[in-house]
């Protein structure tokens, strides 16, 4: 992966990085069925992934950050996720969230990271009964938001909505002692995330920490006048959607990793010798490996496209949300192959393969990489028909 | 159980179905435990297959930890009744639950001084609160692994969290250390190999309760994104579509799976065609759950509720898909050993 060669002499390395992802992994592999237990992440994990640095990739440079290029994380989730795929998600996809906030006013980033740059920062995007109404000096907030992954152990967190009769969305940044959490996370995979349902009423968020869905995305936001790197100051919706490869990846992988040690082992029906089970495993393996060489390939073109600066062609957009969708289905009938063959150890609680596998259903659900929606909509600009994703709408 | 049994199992079935989501959050009823005993659903033995398949489809509709505790308890006196019949006697004769457990982490039996001791554990066993007696299965005597039959007071049960579904029966650990087993209170081994399992029923009920769940919810649902009615997506109805052929195929090829059971003409093929079943079902449930997004990963969703429970039937042994299809493979290709060469 270039990503990885790019980062200009940058202390710690990316690989440093994931060499120190790697090295927490038998830990995170022996807490996962606790943290599925407890539906959130332990909070020594949490501290494990500050002390190895795995949340500081996207902070800025000027704040004590790492600040490094797009395709870190992902790298970083892709690993994590061999061990605990929860974990990998609040690493991968919650860490990236400081790239956001590295895009607001640098007002806004002083107000998260003054005190620590150790934080997570989660984010509320299904919104439930929200109003937003313009007060002085800011806005009055109120509403509950769902899916709000690390919740558990988040300073602040991102929410979106609309200003009240303006269809346009921005994202409200909220500290810690202004929203509550609902206890209503009970899924069948992903549990540890803890993507519990937050909550504000009649809070007050000052202008500096809102920030335009529209100057987010742009080229140049608020926190480009401060921060320099590519995720801070390029079009964001060149990266859409791809951190959330990372975690899928690892996550397979984690599952053909399971299914090869059950393999080793002479599992019932699971023999090194039979014809079968060679075939299958081969099958799975070539199909995760070819959903990891795409994502990698997708990133790649994402990262040089915000390193040059050019205007990626409609036609290359559309692939590329058809890639990443396609990548995590390859994954999803790679890892599917090898559970369907299982008998008892696909569902009992004491074979991790189980819990991968939950979990990498689990992940597949999120919209970034839901098939219907990005396969219709993809197929529909490519015939120039207005689409649910905004940058398949531009020439 | 006899014809009016299974029909028995169609009448509780209504019944279950109201009680299917607290069964699986707080445990499985003790009248409803009582409710399958009086319907003769644990004496399965005598009975023919399709009769055995029908009843556990029935319960399986609706709610997976009936279909369980009929399809455990009829496998429990079928199997006391070839270890003695003192045994089968000891465990109520099917008037009452006897549960099994499998797949042990380590299980001997050790004889000394006259004696036969037994130690083991095994990590997941349901039904514990309703029997009085397990089969324990896996228990290596000598060169051999037999079974073992025990009073659980013997044993030590301990918590176990299950996340794989059919959570109503309460899975549980349990633990036998240095347990006198009396000579007649062992059997052989439980078979788990490749045959026809009348818990195919159970599996078809369990997809088309998925179904039938998934179909409800659907002519109800409201896109998170968007708020548009979701039974108005063409891909929507499309995919309900296919999972409707693939359940008629199940139900076609089950019909004629149960008409050769019964007439003790079951082959190659249709030890095949069980295992295809099993997969084609699977994939009409696939199907359907995935289509409901990140509300099919909600545990209080009943159609999540139905494929939990769904997924643990089809993992039963007995449908093990390479066995199955390359026995099928012999048969026609005439050879006659399941060596392999690749």
């Amino acid at each position: 992966m270039t990503i990885l060669a790019t980062q200009r002499g940058a202390s710690p390395s990316p690989l440093d990085l994931i060499a120190a992802a790697e090295a927490l992994g038998p830990k995170l592999r022996a807490r996962a069925a606790e943290t599925e237990a407890r539906r959130s992440l332990p909070r020594e994990t949490i501290d494990d992934l500050f002390a190895a640095g795995l949340m500081r990739y996207f902070v800025p440079r000027r704040l004590g950050g790492y600040e490094m290029d797009w395709g870190v994380q992902i790298q970083i989730g892709r690993t994590l996720a061999r061990y605990c795929a929860s974990t990998s998600w609040i690493a991968c996809v919650v860490g990236s969230h400081s790239a956001y906030v590295a895009r607001m006013s640098p007002e806004a980033q002083d107000d998260v990271w003054k005190d620590s740059i150790d934080v997570v920062i989660s984010t509320g995007s299904v919104m439930r009964n929200v109003s937003v109404a313009e007060a002085k000096g800011g806005y009055i907030l109120n509403g509950r938001w769902s899916f709000s992954s690390g919740v558990d152990h988040a300073s602040w967190v991102l929410m979106r909505a609309s200003i009240t009769n303006d269809h346009r969305q921005s994202y409200f940044l909220v500290p810690r002692s202004e929203f509550t959490i609902e206890d209503d996370w009970y899924v069948s995979g992903m549990s540890g995330t803890g993507s519990k349902t937050v909550g504000v009423k009649d809070t007050f968020v000052p202008a500096y920490r809102v920030i335009s869905m529209t100057q987010m995305m742009a080229p140049n936001p608020p926190g480009a006048a401060v921060n320099d790197s590519v995720v801070s100051s390029a079009s964001f919706r060149l990266f859409a959607g791809s951190a959330l490869l990372g975690p899928i990846w690892g996550g397979a992988e984690a599952v053909l990793n399971e299914y090869r040690a059950l393999m080793a082992q002479g599992a019932a029906g699971q023999d090194v010798e039979d014809p079968q089970c060679l075939l299958r495993i081969a099958e799975a393996a070539a199909e995760i490996a070819t959903a990891g060489r795409l994502a990698e390939g997708l990133i790649d073109r994402q990262v040089q496209a915000a390193l040059s600066a050019v205007k990626v062609p409609k036609a290359e957009r559309i692939s590329n949300v058809f890639e990443r969708t396609y990548s995590a289905r390859l994954c999803v009938n790679g890892a599917s192959r090898l559970v369907n063959s299982l008998d008892t150890a696909a569902i009992s609680s004491d074979a991790p393969i189980q819990r991968y596998y939950r979990d990498l259903l689990g992940m597949v659900q999120q919209i970034g990489v839901n098939w219907d929606r990005n396969m219709i909509n993809g197929a529909k600009a490519m015939f120039d028909l207005p689409t649910d994703i905004p940058d398949l709408n531009a020439d | 159980m006899t014809n009016t049994a299974a029909q028995n199992a169609a009448g509780l079935a209504e019944a279950f179905a109201k009680s299917a989501a607290t069964t699986d959050r707080s445990g499985y009823p003790a009248e409803q435990a009582a409710q399958l005993a009086q319907a003769g659903l644990f004496k399965t033995h005598a009975a023919p297959f399709s009769v055995q398949a029908e009843g556990l489809r029935a319960l399986g509709q609706v709610c997976g930890a009936s279909a369980w505790f009929a399809a455990t308890g009829g496998a429990a006196v079928a199997h006391a009744a070839k270890t003695s019949a003192e045994a089968l006697a000891e465990i109520g004769a099917g008037d009452r639950f006897c549960t099994i457990a499998s797949a042990p982490q380590s299980a001997t039996l050790t004889r000394s001084g006259g004696g036969i001791r037994l130690d083991g554990v095994w990590p997941s066993v349901g039904g514990l609160d309703h029997a009085e007696w397990v089969i324990l299965d896996g228990v290596r005597d000598g060169d051999q692994i037999v079974s073992v039959i025990a009073p659980i007071s013997a044993l030590k049960a301990s918590d176990f969290l299950y996340f794989g579904g059919v959570r109503g029966v309460k899975w549980r650990k349990l633990e036998a250390s240095a347990i006198e087993i009396p000579p007649h209170r062992i059997g052989a081994k439980l078979d788990a190999s490749a045959r026809l399992d009348p818990l195919i029923g159970a599996v078809l009920g369990g997809a088309e309760g998925v179904y039938t769940l998934y179909t409800t919810a659907t002519k109800a649902r409201i896109s998170g994104v968007g708020g548009h009615a979701v039974a108005r997506f063409t891909q929507v109805q499309a995919r309900l579509a296919e999972s409707h052929a693939d359940l008629k195929v199940c139900r076609a090829l089950y019909a004629a799976l149960l008409s050769a059971a019964d007439a003790g003409e079951a082959d190659a093929e249709t030890q095949r065609d069980q295992a295809y079943i099993v997969r084609t079902a699977m994939a009409a449930a696939n199907r359907l759950l995935s289509q409901m997004g990140a509300m099919g990963l909600s545990e209080t969703n009943p159609v999540q509720r139905q494929y939990r429970d769904l997924r643990v039937f089809a993992s039963a042994p007995s449908f093990n898909w390479d066995a199955s299809f390359a026995a099928f493979g012999r048969a026609v290709l005439g050879v006659e050993d399941a060596s392999r060469a690749a």
